[in-house]
């Protein structure tokens, strides 16, 4: 279970949030800050997000089943991420996650605990979008090629990386009026072998944000996002040193967003509404963030 | 499962957002006070996002920091106007204000302009030159061959976007007149 871990921890961190505000979501897939800011040419920005999932509720396929081990799983991730902006059509992403994450897991029969902490895999993107402004919206279509670098430690009884590079393409759409954002993504993970017999399945999955916009104050340029979010994750069956890993999933929830200038404050909670695990694994759980971002 | 559930919101609320989008105020009416320009942007509908729009246009030379919280520059994401406080003693680069715009990532649609100044005719042509800076406009619309007021006018129009960007040092700016107060 440890790449699957692994994995849905860095894709979860990448994964839409948001907006951009429109807007305001600084936590979109391929986005770092958000997926329409910063447009400028020459912008740039950065955020600071943390993470936090885990449970211990046990599933086989879609029933919950008894736990009698104990088993559970809890991982915080604390994102750093930055984005340039050379034109409103091409961006530049990194992410860097800092991951600190413990389970109890069977192996040979018994339960075992371990835990992980340190530097994940870095995340690097190359939004390419086209942009449409029109007299009372804005949207984008945009393709990201991705690629995730194995800079993560895997070594331990639950490492943060698994030692392959991955590749990865996403397809998103956004659309923004005043009172209302929109954005969403389509996206693929082609997960390599990693090492110590770990080797994570191939993912794919969807993102949609819808966010209100009730309140903005044009003079001091402050305002808040309330957005419900959806994410549906399908990966591939793979192995690590606990078992099968894969399965689909779908969670939502809420994200709110403040923000004033360039700097966003976002919170979010999502909860899974559909879990179809391969064999036996721990349920996602629940998912909370926070996040502070600035743009320059 | 709950999420065919949940299948529907999405189209639901993209078509609620062409509904709101349908209801902006771009058409609200344009307010001009003295010594101010307000620009006509396409898709400016979230400050955050159009934050370096802000900043490219508050560096600009002829604008009067001392209004709009400090830089000149007041962005409305309801009506997608960007209003500019200008320096009454400096004339305005036009130019200037369209590619700020641009490189901000959006798209300028025109500017509205509001001009006290005195009128001349010559070469078939009615130009106004600013008593505040001396800025000369051409104004587009005004029928020619009728005396000129004899005393300063207040003129009210607009300039195109293209009429920004190509815009040439000294040429007289491209007016279209809108409103005239003071004539005879």
């Amino acid at each position: 279970m440890m790449p699957a871990v692994r994995a849905r921890s860095v894709l979860f961190g990448a994964a839409p949030v948001l907006v951009s505000a429109m807007l305001a979501a600084p936590a979109l897939a391929h986005q770092p800050v958000m997926d329409m800011a910063p447009r400028w040419k020459g912008g740039y920005g950065f955020q600071i997000r943390q993470t936090h999932y885990g449970s211990s509720s046990l599933l086989n396929g879609t029933s919950e089943i008894a736990n009698p081990f104990g088993l559970d799983k809890s991982v915080s991730t604390t994102w750093l991420e930055g984005i340039y902006t050379f034109r409103r059509e091409v961006r530049l992403t990194v992410k860097i996650p800092y991951i600190d994450q413990s389970r109890t897991g069977l192996q040979g029969g018994a339960p075992v605990s371990a835990s992980g902490r340190g530097l994940g895999d870095v995340v690097i993107g190359l939004p390419l979008k086209r942009y449409e402004n029109r007299e009372t919206a804005t949207s984008n279509i945009a393709i990201t090629p991705s690629i995730r670098l194995p800079t993560g430690d895997t070594d331990g009884g639950f490492p943060v990386g698994d030692g392959s590079t991955d590749f990865g393409v996403s397809f998103s759409a956004s659309f923004e009026s005043a009172g209302i954002y929109q954005y969403y993504d389509l996206w693929f993970w082609e997960n390599g072998s990693g090492e110590n017999g770990i080797d994570q399945g191939d993912e794919i999955g969807f993102d949609a944000n819808i966010g209100w916009h009730p309140y903005h104050d044009n003079l001091t340029n402050t305002g808040i996002f309330l957005m419900w979010d959806l994410a549906a994750r399908y990966e591939g069956d793979g192995r690590d040193l606990f078992g099968p890993t894969g399965g689909q999933r779908i969670s939502t929830g809420l994200a709110a967003v403040y923000y004033t200038g360039g700097i966003m404050l976002r919170g979010e909670y999502r909860t899974p509404v559909h879990e179809n695990v391969t064999g036996t694994q721990l349920s996602r759980g629940d998912e909370i963030g926070i996040g502070i971002g600035f743009v320059f | 499962m709950k999420f065919p559930c949940l299948i529907p919101l999405i189209p639901l609320a993209w078509s609620l957002s062409v509904l709101f989008a349908g209801a902006g105020a771009a058409d609200e009416e344009v307010v001009l006070d003295d010594h101010q320009v307000i620009v006509q942007v396409r898709g400016v509908v979230c400050s955050f996002c159009a934050h370096g729009t802000e900043k490219n246009l508050a560096e600009l030379s002829f604008l009067d920091p001392a209004h709009f919280g400090g830089d000149g520059v007041l962005m409305d994401i309801h009506t997608q106007r960007i209003t500019l406080a200008l320096d009454p003693d400096t004339p305005v680069d036009y130019g200037a204000i369209h590619q700020a715009i641009t490189d901000g990532g959006y798209d300028a649609e025109r500017a509205y302009v509001r001009v006290r100044g005195v009128v001349e005719q010559g070469d078939g042509r009615v130009l106004l030159t600013s008593a505040s800076n001396g800025q000369a406009y051409r104004l587009d619309g005004v029928e020619t061959g009728l005396p000129a007021p004899a005393g300063p006018v207040t003129v009210e129009g607009e300039v195109s976007a293209n009429d920004m960007a190509r815009l040439a040092d000294g040429e007289p700016v491209p007016l279209r007149v809108t409103a005239i107060e003071g004539a005879q």
